[in-house]
């Protein structure tokens, strides 16, 4: 075993034993070695074993896979980064945001459209299910100017899927399954769900029915794409350095579009990648979250290191958090991605940033709370139901920590667009962008 | 039944036929008494090395089209269908070219004399609408012979069956399934969706590997228009106990009258059997077997019942020799419980007549192509697909007498085709081998 397998492999084994884990896999390429390994159960129901070709459901890691199409379309001439996106696909043209805003191919990639992007619904499973899913997405909110923040809009990436077939002359599931069997040569690769019958696939149960099943409408954001560890972790090797020199696709990807005022999770986006350490420099990757199931993708392009991470169960994310520091040391990085900001000055009163502020299907409600804190409640049809009447602590004039007891975590959220009054009108809180919307 | 004591030697012996018959993996249930007893051995897919159990899914095939015949006999019972008008009353398109087009029933369809040509294998998609938007490619279907007149094999006049179910009900094909059958009889495991079937322990076809190991089939894409015939189905060897059980001695599922009459020969077959609505019948001895058949790519399954004695036995397989593992199976407790078994007695073969040639040329029908040459002692035959993309499949024919022959396909060698309708020359039109073929030309 390697060494820092070591200190991995009882997190794991003990998650799995415990069961707050059903599965997890990890698979590390360090010097040209590929490291593979499984542990628990990939069906819980089913009584199978979790192995290391184990397919897991990669959720929005498939992100980064449909960047990569994306870019290929752009080295050959059929795509441009600035390209206005309403005239790429014919179905876009009744989306009047598309327009207005004036959005391109680059503001989708980079997440920084200010579209309200949750629209996810079940378009039907046919081959044409990415033309019927533009034809029927209706109006898109636009919740800030293009290219001025950072607002995760899986919509956008869904968008992106209509244009890849549009520009490339192929159903979008031949493009990816191409993209990854054919060029990358990988075989642990799932997209129909009899392909994911034909090999050991992982899924996560929280009732009766496992939860992973997302709209097929969605693959070019990340409901469908099942892969093994392994085989995710060798495509995130293709972007590491060769000959000295980072492949000129994955400097594409990693250029540093938009950074954020805080990083508690990524310090900024790119072309298809968030930037972790160094905005990027030493560090960028994707994670995926279908439900019950959490991937994380890594790529240290200068330390000859990429490692993918699946886990299925309630402590998929937090056992994550143990197991990367010594996925970051073998790497030669820090623990953890650097806190930032450490503090500043935090104004006296409160009372600015009170208010409504909204986003397709949840409303945030913020008032002052005791002391130097404010409150947070949120409702609407999408809001998470542990996530009600938190705190929030200010670390800047612009950067509040969260705590959410019932996932024992801390998130930072903040507020950006100050006006004349000194009112922020934009609250970026779970990767998400919400305007202000106070009654007039 | 002495012979079934113990579930543990039924296992074993499971264990061993499949490894005898080299089926990479092997289930069996089986009803007797009031009682189930399953087992099962081996692999859901050389690949993944996961084993099968008992409540493992299989590909049942054309099975497939019992369960489809049952939903339409429970529809006819609840006065939604009549299943002697005219199918094109309820379903509103055109199947079929010509004047039949505007008479054929459910019955027929059911008892596959509806003269439709069937092995129109194209694919409509993957969404809610394909059997839909298959009935408008069945409008080119020719009828083979006249309705009523002789039976024929019809994978599309399943599909029609399955547009008609969903015409009368309002819903898709497969939840009708769902919730008027599997949802009646307990059989929670057995789904058309592809997507269900994934997260439940799900076999993989076999079949010779480019090195003639046994090894898992390439992915085929099935097409869902065909689901109601037998494409879509995966269900398990004791899903399909529950489900015989329900035709034996039930009522959930249809009343013991609809039961009864499912199982009461509509069309004598050339070696003997009959059909009778959505289920095949053999007579043996004392003794009326039902059943029927099912394979896709890869994979076979079979059930059969002697209503009489209440008795079933079912079977999944996922390649191999097949029908070795199911004789060595069930033929003993076939044979131990009735004193027969659920197999037609093969005529003696007749001397070989000395106008072999008149039956030469090239037969066909939708599906297939089927080249008939004289040989010294028979006739051999080459069957090549029109849409499928599997290789032909070469056999030979010796005759029976009275334009009869029997003929070895697969390791099974009690196929029994015949030749009908000679024209002026006395060569013959038609050539059955369990679908009627055309002469070309002729």
């Amino acid at each position: 075993m390697a060494a820092f397998l070591k200190d991995i492999a009882p997190i794991l084994e003990q998650a799995c034993v415990r069961g707050t884990l059903d599965a997890a896999a990890l698979a590390v390429v360090h010097d040209g070695q590929v490291f593979e390994h499984a542990w628990g159960l990939a069906n819980r129901r089913e009584e199978i074993a979790a192995t290391p070709d184990t397919l897991f459901h990669i959720g929005s890691a498939t992100k980064s896979i449909t960047a990569e199409l994306v870019w290929q379309l752009i080295g050959n001439g059929r795509l441009r980064l600035d390209m206005p996106v309403i005239g790429a696909a014919p179905e876009l043209s009744h989306i009047a945001t598309l327009r207005d805003e004036g959005l391109t191919i680059g503001h989708l990639l980079s997440h920084t459209g200010g579209l309200d992007g949750d629209v996810i619904f079940d378009a039907g499973r046919g081959r044409d299910v990415l033309r019927r899913y533009m034809e029927q997405i209706g109006e898109i909110g636009s919740l800030h100017a293009p290219g001025s923040q950072f607002s995760y809009a899986n919509v956008g990436y869904g968008i992106l899927g209509r244009i890849v077939e549009v520009a490339g002359g192929q159903v979008f599931e031949d493009a990816l399954a191409g993209r990854l069997r054919v060029h990358h040569k990988l075989t642990r690769v799932a997209i129909l769900p009899i392909e994911k019958i034909r090999q050991r696939t992982a899924l996560f149960f929280s009732g009766e029915r496992p939860d992973y099943f997302g709209p097929y409408s969605n693959i070019a954001s990340g409901t469908v794409l099942a892969m093994s560890m392994g085989d995710l972790a060798r495509w995130a090797a293709s972007h590491l350095e060769k000959g000295g020199a980072v492949p000129a696709l994955t400097e594409q990807m990693r250029q540093p579009v938009v950074a954020l005022p805080h990083n508690h999770r990524y310090q900024g986006w790119g072309y298809g990648v968030s930037l972790l350490d160094d905005l990027g420099r030493s560090l960028i990757g994707h994670d995926g979250g279908t439900a019950g199931t959490a991937t994380f993708m890594r790529i240290a392009p200068h330390r000859g290191t990429a490692w993918a991470m699946a886990a299925t169960g309630s402590a998929a994310v937090a056992v994550y958090r143990e197991v990367e520091p010594h996925l970051r040391r073998l790497a030669g990085l820090p623990d953890q991605l650097p806190r930032n900001p450490a503090g500043g000055p935090v104004p006296e009163d409160l009372s600015i940033y009170e208010g409504s502020y909204r986003r397709h299907g949840m409303t945030f409600d913020i008032a002052k709370g005791p002391e130097r804190t404010l409150v947070m409640t949120i409702t609407g049809s999408m809001a998470p139901t542990s996530f009600s009447g938190l705190t929030l602590q200010p670390v800047t004039a612009q950067v509040f920590s969260i705590r959410i007891p019932a996932l024992d975590a801390e998130i930072w959220a903040s507020f950006h667009e100050f006006d004349e009054a000194g009112k922020p009108q934009l609250f970026f809180v779970l990767e998400r962008m919400t305007r202000r919307g106070d009654p007039a | 039944m002495s012979g079934l004591a113990s579930l543990v030697d039924f296992a074993a012996r499971i264990a061993a036929i499949r490894d005898e018959a080299g089926v990479p993996g092997l289930s069996f249930a089986v009803w007797h008494g009031g009682k189930m007893i399953s087992a099962a051995a081996g692999v859901l897919s050389l690949d993944t090395g996961i084993a099968v159990r008992p409540d493992s899914l299989f590909q049942i095939g054309s099975i497939t089209k019992s369960l489809t015949a049952t939903l339409v006999m429970q529809a006819a019972e609840e006065g939604l269908v009549d299943i002697d008008r005219p199918v094109r009353d309820y379903i509103g398109v055109r199947v079929g070219r010509g004047p039949y087009t505007d008479s054929f029933t459910a019955r027929q369809l059911m008892a596959h004399t509806s003269g439709l040509d069937g092995d129109l294998f194209l694919d409509t998609g993957r969404d809610d609408d394909a059997i839909a938007k298959y009935m408008v490619l069945c409008s080119r279907l020719e009828f083979l012979v006249a309705p009523g007149r002789f039976y024929n094999y019809s994978n599309a006049g399943y599909a029609v069956l399955g547009r008609l179910l969903e015409v009368v009900r309002g819903k898709v094909y497969d939840r009708i399934l769902d919730e008027h059958l599997f949802a009646r009889i307990g059989a929670t495991r057995s789904t058309t969706m592809p997507e269900v079937a994934a997260f439940r322990r799900t076999a993989s076809g076999h079949g010779p590997g480019a090195d003639g190991a046994t090894a898992v089939v390439p992915l085929v894409h099935l097409p869902r228009a065909l689901g109601p015939a037998g494409l879509s189905l995966y269900s398990t060897a004791e899903d399909l106990i529950a489900y015989a059980c329900a035709h034996m001695s039930g009522e959930s599922l249809v009343s013991r009258a609809g039961a009864a009459a499912m199982r009461t020969p509509q069309v004598a077959l050339p070696e003997g059997a009959s059909w009778g609505l959505g289920w095949k019948i053999i007579a043996n001895g004392n003794t009326t077997f039902v059943g029927h058949d099912g394979g896709t790519i890869g994979q076979v399954a079979s059930l059969w019942t002697a209503p009489e004695a209440n008795l079933a036995v079912a079977m999944c397989a996922n390649g191999g020799r097949v029908r070795k593992a199911w004789e060595a199976v069930a033929f003993p407790i076939f044979r131990e419980v009735c004193g027969a078994t659920p197999e037609t007695a093969m005529p003696d073969f007749a001397p070989v007549p000395d106008d072999l040639e008149r039956y030469e040329g090239v037969y066909e029908n939708s599906g297939v192509d089927m080249e008939v040459t004289a040989t010294s002692n028979g006739l051999d035959v080459v069957a090549r697909q029109k849409f499928l993309s599997l290789p032909e499949v070469r056999f030979a024919m010796r005759p029976l007498g009275g334009d009869r022959f029997r003929a070895t396909i697969g390791d099974d060698d009690k196929v029994v085709t015949a030749f009908l309708d000679p024209d002026a020359k006395g060569r013959p039109t038609l050539f059955f081998a369990g679908r009627i073929h055309r002469r070309k030309g002729g």
